[in-house]
């Protein structure tokens, strides 16, 4: 059962990827053109518009993919951001301790005793909301967990034998951390990673539904789902299936992380 | 004709644990000449490895040398600063560990490791390198070298693993050539070829070594000097005709009676020492041997004896002239 519900998300999550590919690279669809059958109200899903139109008329299918091509990307980049980010203070941290590790490890929780989304709230009110500063603002608020994870990793890596026979024989310490220390941090890491750009997809559709992340006419799935708000008795399917997806993405990639993380760990 | 390589000169070195001091070292010294082999013998916890860490200027961060000098051809090791010891540390002295499997690093090649080693202290190019390490590894007794330079770590055995470690070493061309306990986890008969093995390079390359080791029939036969220690004291030391034939300590006494024999015929019982070495945070007074010494006397749990010299054999005892065990 678990075996087929992890095969699930594997191969949703890989639809997610690959089709939006696919699809924009055929040039298949067009997200902000509008349905001659537009009459003024949403269309329900027929054999034109698979699944429907939205209140400007714009094919919904068209509208998911391209609103799917935009959260994993936000995902994929703001965890980049703030997978680097922690993987560089993470392993200074840990490597050099004393006062710097001590001031890196304040930093983090003083980023920790900040409610995130109230910053990026803030943030985004005082910037012009756009993807890359969407992007920006979620990597950069989200680093401390892989600061503290690499940084353990590396506290248990450096005491190992082969670290001392480094050093012994003069390799100095930059190598010693990026080369022989980095690749035995990264296991959790990927974990991390994973479990993040779920976290970070939920984000952007919640900067997006309130009109602080992806702007129209750019889709999204969170600003479609704000479209919808007006239309939930009317044309149910303008709120259902973007609600879908994000749950079902998010779904998949935490279901991804946890078997990510059991088949990694299963022999420590 | 013998030059000197590497002075050690009342050295300490102190841990901290929690709130308490451990003395590991407590004013050792000796000298390794040029091409001599010298050997540390002790149970664990007596500082053998931590003297080799010292020396390499690797004690671990709660630990540091609080008094003495190392002087490596004249030069003083000790309050070196990183950049110059990473100067001294390979090229000029080569470490050997006695877990080769962890010595290494499991994610790279054996050829990756052996080419940045390489690479880091030659002017070598990569294909240059990797000639070279091919060169190492034949010269060290691997077969295929070829194939076995993109191997990981774990397709070779512990054996394999030490020889690499060795040829790894080598390739910096050491002068002095430190071995903690190199062949502590290997089987016999690889331990005999991996020690013929060490003094064959000796042999062609003249450098030095210095050997820690608890197995006191390789001390016997391939070191020129021998130190004993205990508790972070040097107790006895001399050649290995000194410490073998007539062993003045009784605890060097004690040591080489342990050894079992490989004749049927002369079952002996070896001398047992009482009890546990005593914890190095509540160091025993006067001599540190008195609590399990069968020589000792009540002038032993008072005074500390010095190591006084008989000829080539250095020894703390004030009771060597009596009778051995």
């Amino acid at each position: 059962m678990t075996m087929s519900l992890t095969k699930i998300a594997y191969i949703f999550l890989a639809g997610m990827i690959i089709i939006p590919i696919i699809v924009s690279v055929l040039n298949l669809t067009n997200p902000t053109s509008f349905s001659p059958l537009f009459t003024g109200d949403p269309i329900c899903p027929c054999s034109e518009h698979w699944l429907g139109t939205d209140d400007l008329g714009r094919d919904l299918l068209a509208r998911c993919i391209d609103g799917a091509k935009i959260s994993l990307a936000v995902g994929a980049i703001s965890v980049s951001i703030s997978v680097g980010i922690g993987l560089i203070l993470g392993l200074i941290s840990g490597f050099y301790g004393g006062i710097i590790d001590s001031l890196i490890m304040r930093f983090v929780d003083l980023f920790l005793a900040i409610p995130t989304l109230f910053l990026i709230l803030i943030i985004q009110v005082m910037l012009t909301p756009s993807i890359f500063n969407v992007m920006a603002v979620i990597g950069l608020t989200s680093w401390m967990g892989v600061t503290r994870l690499v940084r353990a990793e590396v506290l248990t890596a450096k005491q190992r034998p082969f670290i001392t026979a480094a050093k012994a024989r003069g390799i100095s310490n930059t190598t010693i951390l990026f080369k022989h220390i980095l690749p035995h941090t990264l296991n959790p890491v990927i974990v991390a990673a994973v479990l993040g750009m779920g976290s970070a997809i939920l984000i952007e559709s919640t900067l997006s539904f309130l009109g602080l992340g992806v702007q129209p006419p750019n889709a999204s799935w969170g600003n479609m789902l704000q479209g919808s708000l007006a239309y939930m008795t009317d044309a149910p399917w303008m709120t259902i299936i973007p609600g879908i997806l994000i749950t079902m993405t998010v779904l998949s990639l935490n279901i991804i992380g946890d078997h990510l993380r059991n088949a990694i760990f299963k022999n420590s | 004709m013998s030059q000197l390589l590497l002075e050690v000169k009342d050295l300490n070195a102190q841990f901290s644990v929690g709130k308490q001091t451990v003395t590991a070292l407590d004013g050792i010294s000796f000298d390794i000449q040029k091409n001599q082999t010298v050997g540390i013998v002790g149970e664990s916890g007596s500082g053998k490895s931590v003297t080799a860490l010292s020396i390499m200027g690797l004690l671990a961060a709660n630990g540091k040398i609080t008094q003495g000098q190392i002087n490596y051809n004249g030069q003083n090791l000790v309050g070196l600063n990183q950049m110059d010891y990473r100067q001294i540390r390979g090229k000029e002295i080569g470490l050997i560990f006695q877990n080769p499997m962890a010595a290494l690093n499991p994610v790279f090649t054996i050829g990756n490791q052996m080419i940045e080693t390489i690479r880091l202290h030659t002017q070598k190019s990569k294909a240059e390198a990797q000639d070279y390490a091919i060169s190492l590894l034949t010269a060290v007794g691997i077969p295929d070298p070829q194939t076995r330079l993109t191997q990981y770590p774990h397709q070779f055995s512990l054996g394999m693993c030490q020889r690499v470690m060795i040829a790894l070493t080598l390739s910096m061309s050491p002068k002095l050539l430190i071995a903690d306990e190199p062949t502590a986890s290997l089987d016999v008969t690889i331990q005999a070829q991996i020690l013929t093995l060490l003094a064959q390079l000796k042999k062609d390359t003249g450098m030095s070594m210095l050997i820690i080791s608890h197995d006191l029939g390789v001390m016997a036969q391939h070191c020129d000097h021998i130190l004993v220690m205990y508790l972070g004291k040097i107790v006895e030391s001399g050649t290995p005709e000194d410490i073998f034939m007539r062993p003045k300590h009784p605890y060097t006494q004690a040591l080489i009676s342990s050894i079992p024999s490989t004749d049927p015929t002369k079952k002996h019982a070896p001398t047992l020492l009482k009890g546990d070495i005593p914890s190095p945070l509540h160091l025993p007074t006067g001599c540190r041997f008195h609590t399990r010494c069968p020589k000792a006397q009540s002038k032993c749990t008072t005074a500390e004896p010095q190591l006084q010299q008989i000829e080539s054999q250095k020894f703390a005892c004030f009771y060597a002239t009596l009778p051995p065990l």
